[in-house]
């Protein structure tokens, strides 16, 4: 029985690489998958077109993968998952141009004042791009996190690889520390 | 097509005889920029106090802005206008340059306030008080930003012990690295303003020394703001995720996540 549960939604765009990193995370976990409920559960998300892992911590403890589609008239699958994230992973492929107006309505769609969720960007498909090109596009996620009055990292990150995904994780833990301690009344 | 308008305060000084012709070569110069960039907007003054707009392709604008909010020649950028439109509203000037109290500045704004769906008040930007040369020494933190001045490293810890500051933006991995230390620290600031009580209450920060040279570092790649110019951020303060109500759940699962993530990196 999984007692202690919490959820991961990884958004972007085709071919950015949500399946590749939900299957690199699913791979390192430590423990047996309890078989029945995950595929039951996978096959209840898979059929609408989300994708599925999961990472067991503990025999009681597991950090539920969630890979949705960035398009914004996917956004009945978004609300699917949208409730008490653990984080929110936006999956944006570099070479292809930034596509701020796909970027911008996922961010808008996930926080909102009344809802905190921690926000990581991860760029994939970048292990050849020049220190210039990456820069550039940093600029423009910037910009646009900038305007959502949102301050989030913004990392290189490989699906494929496993450290890549084990930083991954170990910044989302960083930022639900952080507010967890942020108090709402806190007086400046 | 992409329209974005932000405010910010000039760091030239104005009883400098310079200061008209400063302005001159910043609007020249992006005249000529903006148009290889089809990019067109008009730039307010008001004494130091600035409001641009600009529209044209997104990710052009993104570019532009991006560098122009570091541009060491002003402070205080803050975004107030972000939006869509059909067409452009001024697509005649690559930069026009407009004068503060004129009626042509009012045509202007109320320009802008028609096709665009902002929620800032304008009001500051048309009734900036007549510049004055004491504005910089009125704005604590007009000294950190002016590029003119060096703060001897004394007065800056004064700055950082005495004010509550946060982050403006991540710092790049093409920058930084993010080791634990950086990544901790930037999640803290990220979440509010903190002052230095706030961080070192949070038992994280055993090093007071690396702390101090941290905070240093993100102020030198001008990634904190103060709380007193933290105006944007007040209202979209995030408020802490309290749906969970087991926080002992959250931090439960917290340690099984460091303990799995060393685990995995120690049999690799
Ligand atoms: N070289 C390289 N390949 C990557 C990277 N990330 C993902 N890939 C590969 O790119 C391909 C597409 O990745 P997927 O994980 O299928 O992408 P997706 O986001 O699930 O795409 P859709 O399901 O089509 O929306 C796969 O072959 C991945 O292995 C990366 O950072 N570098
Ligand atoms: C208040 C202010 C407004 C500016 N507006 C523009 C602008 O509209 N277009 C532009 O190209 N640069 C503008 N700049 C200058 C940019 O910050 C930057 O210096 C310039 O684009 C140099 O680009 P380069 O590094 O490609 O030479 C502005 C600078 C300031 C201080
Ligand atoms: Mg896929």
């Amino acid at each position: 029985m999984i007692k202690n549960y919490q959820k991961l939604a990884i958004v972007g765009e085709v071919g950015s690489g949500k399946t590749q990193l939900i299957r690199t995370i699913s791979d390192i976990s430590p423990f047996e998958t309890d078989v029945q409920s995950s595929v039951d559960i996978g096959k209840e998300f898979t059929t609408v077109g989300i994708d599925y892992g999961r990472l067991m911590l503990d025999s009681d403890m597991a950090l539920g993968l969630y890979g949705l589609p960035g398009q914004k008239r996917y956004a009945f699958l978004w609300d699917m998952v949208n409730q008490g994230l653990w984080g929110l992973l936006i999956l944006v492929k570099h070479g292809t141009g930034f596509n701020a107006e796909m970027f911008e309505s996922i961010l808008g769609h996930f926080r909102s004042p009344q809802s905190y969720t921690p926000i990581l960007v991860g760029i994939s498909h970048c292990e050849q791009a020049t220190p210039q090109s990456l820069d550039a596009m940093i600029s423009a996620i910037e910009h646009s996190l900038c305007s959502h009055a949102i301050v989030a990292p913004i990392i290189p990150i490989d699906p494929r690889d496993i450290e890549s995904s084990l930083i991954l994780l170990e910044l989302f833990d960083s930022l639900n520390s952080a507010s967890q301690e942020a108090t709402p009344d806190e007086s400046v | 097509m992409k329209r974005v308008g932000y405010t910010s305060k000039l760091n030239i000084d104005l009883s400098d005889t310079s200061y008209s012709s400063e302005i001159l070569k910043i609007v020249n110069n992006s005249r000529k920029k903006n148009k290889s960039l089809g990019i067109t907007g008009v730039i307010l003054f008001s004494g130091v106090t600035i409001f641009q707009f600009l529209e044209g392709n997104a990710e052009e604008i993104a570019k532009l802005i991006h560098k122009i909010s570091r541009d060491p020649r002003h402070r205080d950028f803050s975004i107030v206008l972000n939006c869509k439109g059909d067409e452009c509203l001024f697509p005649d000037w690559s930069m026009r340059l407009v004068s503060a109290g004129t009626a042509f500045q009012k045509e202007v704004i109320n320009k802008i306030h028609q096709h665009c769906d902002i929620t800032f008040d304008l009001t500051s930007t048309l009734t900036i008080k007549s510049p004055s040369h004491s504005d910089y020494s009125k704005n604590p933190t007009a000294e950190r930003a002016s590029p003119k001045k060096q703060i001897p490293p004394k007065n800056y810890q004064h700055t950082i012990k005495s004010s509550a500051f946060q982050l403006k933006a991540w710092p790049r991995s093409t920058q930084v690295e993010l080791t634990r230390d950086i990544t901790r620290l930037c999640s803290a600031l990220s979440t509010g303003p903190k002052t230095l009580d706030n961080l070192r209450a949070n038992a994280y920060f055993s090093n007071e020394a690396t702390l101090l040279k941290n905070i240093t570092l993100l102020d030198n790649l001008k990634l904190l703001t103060y709380a007193s110019q933290a105006i944007m951020n007040v209202h979209t303060k995030p408020i802490a995720n309290h749906q969970n109500k087991d926080e002992g759940m959250k931090s439960r699962f917290s340690q099984a996540l460091k303990r799995f993530v060393g685990s995995v990196k120690m049999n690799a």
